[in-house]
C-alpha cells in the first residue's frame, strides 16, 4: 500500500489525471494519449456508437439541472454527462435536447445515451489506471 | 423484436467494455467479455419474467 501511495505521488499522477480528463472529454482519446491505440479505438468506438445510435433512435440528453422526470433527472443528467464533449456539443447544437415522446424508440435511446456516459466513465478510470501503472 | 435486439446491443456493449477493462490478453478478454454478455442477457430475461409474473 505504501508503494501504491508513493507511485501516486510521483509524476505518473499528472499523466494519469491528464489521461482521465482526455478520456472523459472524448471517448477513446485518453487511451490514444497513452498510446493504447487498439484499446482506445475499440472502447471509444463502442461509446461513440452507443451515443450516435441513441440520438438516432430519438433519445434525448438530460441536463444536470433538469427536473422533467423528478429527482431521477439529475441522476440521468450525471450519467449523460459521462460522454464529455459529445454531451456538450449536442446540447449546444440542440441535438437530442427535446424529448421525442412520439417516438416508440425514444426511451431506448435515452437508455443508450446514459449507457454511453456510464461506460465512458469506466474508460476514463481505466485510462487513469493505465497511466498510473496499476495495469 | 426491437426490445430484444436492443437488449443484445446493450449486453454486447457492456461485454466489450468489461472484457477489455477486466482482463489482459486477447483470449482472456474475449472469454470474459462473452461471459459478461451472456450474464447481461440472462439477467435481463430473468427480470423480464419476474416483471411479467408480478404484474
Amino acid at each position: 500500500m505504501v508503494a501504491d501511495i508513493q507511485k501516486l505521488n510521483d509524476g505518473t499522477t499528472e499523466r494519469g489525471w491528464t489521461a482521465l480528463v482526455l478520456a472523459w472529454l472524448v471517448p477513446g482519446l485518453g487511451h490514444f494519449y497513452l498510446r493504447q491505440f487498439k484499446r482506445g479505438a475499440v472502447m471509444g468506438g463502442v461509446v461513440w456508437f452507443l451515443f450516435m445510435f441513441g440520438l438516432a433512435v430519438g433519445g434525448h440528453l438530460y441536463g444536470l439541472f433538469d427536473s422533467s422526470s423528478g429527482f431521477l433527472s439529475y441522476i440521468f443528467g450525471f450519467f449523460d454527462l459521462g460522454t464529455g464533449l459529445l454531451y456538450f456539443a449536442s446540447r449546444v447544437l440542440g441535438v437530442g435536447s427535446v424529448e421525442q415522446a412520439q417516438s416508440s424508440m425514444a426511451e431506448y435511446g435515452n437508455v443508450l445515451l446514459m449507457l454511453a456516459g456510464l461506460l465512458n466513465y469506466l474508460l476514463a478510470l481505466d485510462a487513469f489506471d493505465l497511466a498510473s501503472g496499476r495495469k | 423484436m426491437w426490445h430484444f435486439s436492443l437488449m443484445l446491443l446493450y449486453a454486447a456493449a457492456a461485454g466489450v467494455i468489461f472484457g477489455v477493462i477486466g482482463r489482459e490478453g486477447f483470449r482472456a478478454q474475449l472469454t470474459y467479455g462473452a461471459k459478461v454478455f451472456v450474464e447481461f442477457i440472462a439477467v435481463g430475461m430473468i427480470l423480464a419474467w419476474l416483471m411479467y409474473l408480478i404484474t
